[in-house]
């Protein structure tokens, strides 16, 4: 069921994805991959087969590191999916491309899937569609016949099956009619159904080893140690790409942005975030006015990308931190600056202090110009869009 | 051995039938418009109106009248008949059926305004409360005494579900409900926080089985064989599931509590239970479905019989899907999600749905003595119902999926990709609109079920006293014959009683009583202080809106949450909340460290209308709020209610403590001055933005939180 749901919303996903260059961001994340999990836990049947073939098992074995490391990209998000791609293919090696696009595999599975399904839905209603024509006698007379002809020889899998589920065929379903009757209710006496007993007696092993192993024996993480490796991660994934990173920004060595298309970017994360408390224009409501030359916690490009970093909570203006990289703040607050000296109607009043910026007079107003025009580049681009 | 004549009361029978049918429209218009206001906010037409009011209301429509009245009417007609004897007293009857439609009246008049325990499933206010329990207690007497002057021998399977059914919900039902009155429409339930949940999950999770499960398989024990002529596949699978079942499914309450401030070892023992709960549920299943074996022709023209094996597969499907979203690592998917939504619709509309349309249908024609109005219009029913329940799911599993990946996705820089929580919403609200739309189609078919029913009773005549005859029960020992050993049990009612009280009571005691008396259990945090009045008045507005429908006050300890919402909710922040506000859904962000997060005159600006602060949002306004005056005349009481359970407020701080409210809503009000917002320090608004600048603070800002 869950799979027939998940191949539906993956085939749709790739239909979007061959139809508009941009995804939708319904597309973007959440189920593509799940269904890029599927596609992995695939992946890895199929390289375990190719793996047992001899001729191909050298190549593989040498190029196992790169085949995990593209399957864990792929497990981190749909953006790493298209790196994992880039990845494989910048890599020289001697299988053809494809083998390594996860894309390949992702609709092979779905394919299989399908078939899967349409087969399992065709044997279910003909089988539904022969018992709903067939009344009782019916059917205990076929089964007598199957029976008699079974005799003399049941295949291998139709003995498992028999066997699994051990029920007495209508034909002879009086010898284990029980003398119950209950307002005409009368009731078998079939065996427990051993599939189902045996489905029951794992799940109790499934209890009893998960309890061993949260509770005594300690190997399996709780919540509290799980979450702190999840942060030790992401604490040394973000060094890492601090150090891969040479031009990172922080508050000590951020500069206005000159860059029209990066300051459009910020205008658009100011739009989507900041426009509640301080209006579109900046002109502020809950915050204060970000177009006069007050400022609470001093103006100019490091006190604002201060302030947006760490907040004001006590005023509250949250910290962005945690939702904006210092790149990102970097934009936001040049934006902020292409506000500067416009004044703009119906704006909060003043609140602070004037800030005067620290440089020569003359600076200043090229400075000054330079953002006007960089607020007219920002707008002009942004209409384009 | 001479046969005595009685009668069979099939008035009574009738007469829940009806209360079904009507109760069951009126739920499902209930759930048809909250569905619709999701993404038309313009639908919460005033105070009364409020998703927050009407969602408690249609959840418990739809379980205790709807459901309720369909199980009601379903054992009273199967239980005479398997006990050969008619109710054991007409005037019981009578007084169980006016008194469950005054319980769900009262519960109707009470919701929209706001008069709730603020509970899950439970939200009915103590003297409702009272009037269940009693109720419950004369169907449970007029059970049994049919039981005990029956004409048959043995229980049959279907009346071990009614008894495990009766005595259940009545423990689920009293020890859940344990609250301190501090006025006829205002209680406070006397746990607190993490055992309050868990109390909470213990009874709302079995209502879903004692309530909504074992009653309905004794239903279909007894309907589908009827209905299809057959006999039931295993007695022995019967017995082992009964049992199995009753004693496991108690304890999976923690399943709902995964990865919250729950202990550890309470969510395993969820977890495990869960897991282990499949096969004796499936056996239901497999007894239903195997009993059609070699008569499905029948379900090809029998309407009724289509109904059931749905009704029996969706069962299948839910209880399948239940053990799997117990899996924690699942669970940390669809938990808070629409993804639960559209699991409990299934059961709700797929098994109890369509095993009371099913018996409706059934039934009505027979104790009218006529023959159904229209077979057509009953197919048309049942493809429109299954094409409803479709369309009601699946938007929802989709909306779930999508907006949980949302949630936790980070970008390359490892920040969250869509850090505004409206942003997720925005993007499902189409999958809202599909799932009215199924949500629609379903009660169309119902609609069509209540014409075609009416139709048929009014071409038949109602068989009031349907004679019955059969003999009496020889009053003499009949000593067990060496047959099944399980025959024994089912000859002793009284022994059943008990047996199936100590196996329900074991899981809970297991899991309820460590919780409550082993300390460490809920380690103390010092920072952590009592609500101040005018917090503890604005707390109660919250619960009164039912903002815990659509809010959650409980952060994961994930790092997509942390990031979000801030530090994860630790057991020890909960200690004063009575009742726990945690929630289950998050239809909104998460509130548990809203304090301080935005100025007062957000707060202010987005409760009055929160499209202008959050443009695209869903959420209900709220502007009465700035009309109302908060009545502090409850003050006094309310903190003397506290400090009987335990909160620490000083001796006679209750003479004091509307002095240091309105202190505190001075100051808020002169806060809200300086930007610009004049407001009187004696409005609603005031306490409850007091109380969302007070959530999660206690323990801002401590670097290492010292829980002793």
């Amino acid at each position: 069921m869950a799979a027939v749901f998940f191949n539906v919303i993956a085939l749709n996903a790739q239909a979007t994805k061959q139809a508009k260059l941009e995804l939708p961001s319904m597309f973007d994340n959440g189920t593509l991959n799940i269904a890029v999990l599927f596609a992995i836990v695939l992946v890895l049947i199929v390289l375990a087969l190719v793996k047992s073939t001899v001729s191909l098992s050298k190549v593989l074995s040498q190029n196992k590191g790169k085949v995990s490391a593209i399957a864990l990209m792929l497990l981190s998000s749909v953006s790493a999916f298209s790196q994992g791609v880039a990845a494989a293919t910048a890599m020289p090696n001697p299988l053809p491309d494809w083998v390594f696009n996860p894309a390949v595999y992702l609709l092979g599975f779905l394919f299989t899937i399908l078939l899967v399904t349409v087969y399992v839905l065709y044997k279910v209603n003909i089988n539904l569609l022969k018992a709903m024509n067939h009344d009782t006698e019916v059917v205990a007379q076929e089964e007598l016949q199957t029976e008699t002809e079974e005799e003399k020889a049941p295949g291998f899998m139709r003995r498992i099956y028999l066997r699994m589920v051990d029920s007495v065929p209508v034909a002879h379903e009086k010898d284990i009619l029980l003398d119950h009757d209950y307002d005409g209710i009368k009731e078998l006496d079939n065996n427990l159904p051993p599939w189902w007993i045996y489905g029951f007696y794992v799940t109790i092993i499934f209890g009893v080893f998960y309890l061993l192993i949260y509770h005594v024996s300690g190997a399996g993480k709780l919540q509290a140690a799980e979450y702190q490796q999840e942060l030790a991660v992401a604490a040394q994934e973000k060094e890492a790409r601090m150090r891969a990173s040479a031009d990172n920004v922080n508050e000590d060595n951020v500069t206005a942005l000159a860059d029209a298309e990066l300051v459009l970017k910020g205008k658009e994360t100011f739009e989507r975030l900041c426009v509640t408390c301080h209006l579109s224009n900046g002109g502020g409501t809950v915050g204060p006015n970000l177009t006069d030359d007050y400022w609470l916690h001093g103006g100019g490009i490091k006190n604002i990308f201060k302030t947006i970093t760490h907040g004001v909570p006590n005023k509250g203006m949250i910290s962005w931190s945690s939702q904006l990289s210092p790149k990102q703040i970097q934009q936001v607050a040049s934006y902020v600056l292409t506000f500067k000296g416009k004044n703009v109607a119906g704006g909060k009043e003043p609140q602070g202090d004037k800030w005067v910026e620290e440089v020569v007079a003359a600076k200043d107003t090229t400075a000054a110009k330079n953002d006007t025009t960089l607020s007219a580049q920002v707008n002009a681009k942004d209409t384009i869009k | 051995m001479t046969l005595e004549q009685f009668s069979y009361d099939n008035k009574i029978v009738r007469n829940f039938a009806v209360a079904t049918m009507v109760w069951g429209i009126v739920a499902m218009l209930v759930g048809l418009l909250i569905a619709l206001q999701l993404p038309f906010p313009g639908l919460n037409f005033d105070a009364h109106t409020t998703f927050g009011r009407l969602r408690p209301l249609h959840t418990n429509a739809v379980i205790f009248a709807f459901v309720g009245n369909g199980m009601f009417m379903g054992v009273y007609y199967s239980l005479q008949r398997l006990m050969k004897a008619r109710m054991f007293s007409d005037v019981l009857s009578k007084i169980h059926f006016w008194g469950w439609q005054l319980i769900i009246v009262s519960a109707a008049l009470t919701l929209p305004f706001g008069i709730t325990a603020g509970k899950e499933y439970a939200e009915l206010e103590w003297p409702i409360d009272i009037a269940i329990a009693l109720i419950w207690v004369v169907f449970g007497i007029n059970m049994f005494g049919t039981i005990i002057k029956r004409r048959e021998r043995h229980l049959y399977v279907a009346v071990w579900f009614y008894i495990a059914t009766v005595v259940t919900v009545a423990v689920l039902h009293i020890v859940n409900s344990i609250e301190l009155p501090i006025s006829l429409t205002k209680s406070y339930s006397v746990y607190a926080g993490v055992q309050d949940a868990l109390v909470q999950w213990w009874y709302g999770h079995n209502a879903v089985a004692f309530f909504l499960t074992t009653p309905f398989l004794g239903l279909m024990y007894y309907f589908l064989p009827k209905a299809v002529n057959r006999p039931v596949y295993s007695y022995r699978l019967s017995i082992i599931h009964f049992w199995a079942l009753i004693f496991l499914y108690i304890w999976a309450g923690p399943h709902h509590l995964l990865y919250t401030a729950l202990p550890d070892w309470a969510q395993s023992l969820g977890v495990v239970f869960s897991v282990m709960l499949i096969a004796p549920s499936w056996g239901g299943m497999i007894n239903g479905l195997l009993t059609l074996r070699g008569a499905w022709d029948k379900v090809r023209d029998n309407v009724e019989l289509k109904f059931f094996v749905v009704a029996v597969t969706a069962y299948g499907m839910a209880t399948f899907e239940g053990p799997l979203l117990s899996l924690k690592s699942v669970n940390a998917v669809a938990h808070f999600t629409d993804w639960i939504v559209g699991h409990v619709h299934i059961g709700g509309m797929g098994w109890n749905g369509f095993l009371t349309f099913g018996i409706l249908y059934w039934l009505i024609p027979r104790i009218y003595n006529t023959s159904l109005f229209s077979k057509k219009l009953a197919g048309f029913h049942f493809w429109i119902g299954t094409l409803g329940i479709m369309f009601y799911a699946i938007p929802m599993y989709f909306a779930g999926f999508t907006q949980h990946f949302m949630w936790k996705e980070f970008t390359e820089d490892g920040v969250l990709r869509y850090p505004n929580f409206l942003e997720t919403v925005v993007q499902i609200v189409p999958m809202y609109k599909l799932r009215a739309l199924g949500g629609f189609l379903y009660l169309t078919g119902a609609l069509v079920m209540v014409y075609n029913l009416v139709k048929t009773a009014y071409s038949g005549k109602l068989i009031a006293n349907e004679a019955a005859e059969a003999a009496a029960l020889e009053k003499v020992y009949v000593a067990h014959d060496g047959s099944h050993w399980h025959r024994w049990i089912e000859r002793k009612p009284v022994q059943l009683l008990i047996a199936s009280l100590v196996v329900i009571l074991i899981g809970g005691m297991v899991e309820l009583i460590p919780t409550f008396m082993v300390k460490s259990n809920v380690p103390t945090i010092a920072s952590v202080h009592p609500y101040t009045p005018l917090e503890l008045q604005g707390r109660d507005i919250y619960v009164r809106e039912g903002c815990y429908t659509c809010h959650s006050q409980m952060i994961r300890p994930f790092r997509f949450e942390t990031e979000r919402y801030g530090e994860y909710s630790k057991p020890g922040e909960f200690v004063y909340d009575h009742p726990f506000q945690w929630g289950s859904k998050r239809t909104g962000p998460d509130l548990h460290r809203e304090g301080g997060r935005y100025p007062n005159s957000w707060h202010y600006n987005h409760m009055e209308d929160p499209r202008t602060m959050s443009p695209g949002s869903i959420m209900p306004p709220y502007a009465f709020m700035i009309e109302d005056d908060l009545d502090t005349t409850t003050t006094a009481a309310k903190i003397r209610a506290m400090q009987t359970l335990g909160v620490p407020y000083p001796e006679g701080y209750d003479a004091k403590a509307n002095a240091d409210l309105m202190k505190q809503a001075d100051a808020i009000s002169a806060n809200l001055l300086k930007d610009g917002i004049k407001v009187m320090s004696n409005k609603e608004i005031v306490a409850i933005i007091a109380y969302l600048q007070r959530m999660g603070t206690d323990i801002k800002g401590e670097k290492n939180v010292e829980q002793k």
